[in-house]
């Protein structure tokens, strides 16, 4: 990748949790309650634009996950795509 | 991945590589694509005017308000180095000259393509009733904009068109915001076009349970406006009428393949046929080498369903056939691996979390193989000739896995199951899928078309074929 890329941009968290694949242990609740909350037994909702407070216990909530359902990457500010518009 | 690297050729891995599609099969087939190593040119075309975005949360978390919806662009995983179009929708193919047409008259060359333009909200059937004030689809995030609004503006008495998974998502919502909302369902229950009438009819009793006004074996005849064009009433086949301020239509998916007329390519109302490496396949029946599909507009073999392709819209399928197509796009023929990938998908409506696997919609017999329907907390097993081929769970999620390896091994059902929260009845019970159904999962055509009938006929072989690249599969 070379300095196209968005590394020099401003990131901010984004996190996607493939729930096909949770098996809703909760590990992920525990570990970060602002981001992740079941809304009955088993319904986990989550916030994909976590709070930059919440950064450090969302990455603990990922390696807490019992099925790792749980993935860490970024965003792309809108103006960065439209800049790619040729 | 290095054990990639003696297969790779430079012809597979350059190139000029574009991607019609931009929600979550094109941005992860793109991310795949990069982490594959692909080197070459990469572009990704979309009609929204919007960043690849989340779609699950719309008819859950916001529309009840829990979500904002700018905070639904899908998390970036890989480093993409594209140039992007947004907000252009492409309108024609060219495979002779290797080119996308877009709205604006633009041209956009390719090497290879790859097929992601999904699908949308089926209309309401008549042009002038889905014109009015108060009558919506929900499957865009400005789709759910709108719904969201109307439902938080005073206290909206709600119509929903269709008992599918859509339908029953949002009237969860509105009992939630208690708002008065009906369904109306043209089936006898409502979810049996997924997931048949034997457990349709437990997800009728909890929405019953919630205070939704269910009505089955019914259809709109008509809805009303006032002279100012905004929805007023709605008139029922059962003879009833009620006011309404919103109708939510939600009457199944129509594939986006209108772009593709004239191109030559298979495609219709119910996707694009590709054979088991996710290679399209021409009205002729030929394999199209450049040409990959992914996510909801595919239609694939599927070596557990031999005589059906599979079409589906399911999230985990969109992610798992991106991984497929870009595995196959930048290693190679050599290479090849096919889209084997077990159907499974999520519903989260009336606190109850609902997953599937497998294909519930091709069985004959399904049967309760633990827990209680009356806790709402149990698994269904879904057989068709003795075999167990699919399982839904409703909040118990974490017995799924079992069953999903059971499916792929194929296990006969009954299955000898020594579970501790086994119920007293087990005996199987017709599926009971409606015999006209609604939208489902699969297409089966009553005549087959020459590019149906190759995309099955060579999945046997390809399949035992890939099965020799299984071992480099990182997961």
């Amino acid at each position: 990748m070379n300095d196209e890329t968005s590394a020099a941009r401003k990131r901010r968290m984004k996190v996607v949790v493939d729930l096909s694949r949770c098996e809703v242990f909760a590990q992920c609740v525990f570990a970060s309650p602002t981001t992740f909350v079941l809304h009955g037994d088993e319904v986990l909702e989550y916030d994909p634009s976590p709070d930059e407070a919440a950064h450090e216990q969302v990455i603990l909530a990922a390696r807490a996950c019992p099925v790792q359902a749980i993935s860490i990457g970024w965003s792309e500010e809108p103006e960065d795509m439209e800049a790619r518009v040729p | 991945m290095t054990e990639h690297l003696d297969s790779r050729t430079d012809r597979f891995t350059r190139g000029r590589v574009v991607i019609v599609g931009a929600s979550l099969a094109g941005l992860r087939t793109a991310e795949a694509l990069r982490q594959e190593g692909f080197t070459g040119a990469l572009t990704l075309i979309g009609d929204e005017p919007h960043l690849p975005y989340d779609r699950p949360p719309l008819s859950k978390q916001v529309l009840a308000g829990r979500l904002p919806v700018e905070h639904t662009p899908l998390a970036r995983l890989h480093d993409l180095e594209a140039s992007w179009r947004c907000g252009v929708p492409a309108v024609g193919l060219s495979l002779a000259d290797g080119h996308v047409l877009l709205a604006d008259g633009q041209h956009v060359p390719f090497d290879r393509l790859i097929i992601a333009t999904g699908a949308r909200a089926r209309p309401w059937l008549h042009p002038a009733e889905a014109a009015l004030d108060g009558v919506l689809l929900l499957r865009t995030r400005d789709d759910a904009s709108r719904l969201r609004a109307r439902l938080a503006a005073g206290s909206p008495r709600v119509l929903i068109i269709g008992g599918g998974f859509i339908g029953a998502e949002v009237a969860s919502v509105c009992r939630a915001l208690d708002l008065r909302v009906t369904v109306v369902e043209r089936g006898p229950a409502p979810l049996a076009g997924a997931l048949g009438t034997v457990v349709g009819s437990i997800a009728a009793a909890v929405q019953r349970d919630h205070g939704v006004d269910l009505r089955c074996d019914t259809t709109v005849t008509t809805l009303e406006g006032d002279a100012d064009g905004r929805l007023r009433r709605v008139h029922l086949s059962d003879g009833d009428t009620l006011d309404v301020d919103v109708a939510l239509v939600a009457i199944g998916p129509l594939r986006n393949t209108e772009w593709l007329a004239g191109s030559g390519l298979a495609a219709d109302p119910r996707g694009v046929v590709c054979d088991a490496f996710c290679r399209a396949i021409d009205e002729r029946g030929e394999i199209q080498e450049r040409v990959f599909v992914a996510g909801d507009v595919a239609r694939w073999p599927h070596p557990l369903y031999p005589d059906e392709l599979l079409s589906v819209e399911h999230w985990s399928n969109a992610v798992a056939q991106a991984r497929t197509v870009a595995q196959n796009l930048v290693h190679g023929p050599a290479a090849y691996r096919a889209h084997t990938h077990l159907p499974s998908f999520w519903s989260h409506q009336f606190g109850i979390n609902i997953k599937s696997a497998g294909v519930p919609a091709l069985a004959d017999q399904v049967l309760i193989t633990q827990g209680s329907v009356d806790d709402r907390r149990f698994v269904a097993a879904y057989g068709l000739g003795g075999r167990l081929i699919a399982a839904v769970t409703f909040n118990q999620a974490r017995m799924l896995p079992v069953y999903q390896a059971l499916i792929e091994a194929s296990a006969p059902l009954p299955i000898d199951f020594k579970a501790s929260d086994r119920p007293s009845d087990t005996r199987p019970l017709p599926a009971g899928f409606p015999a006209a159904p609604q939208p489902s999962p699969t297409m089966a055509a009553p005549t087959r078309s020459r590019a149906e009938h190759a995309a099955t006929s060579a999945m046997a072989m390809e399949h035992a074929a890939s099965r020799t690249s299984l071992t480099s599969d990182a997961g």
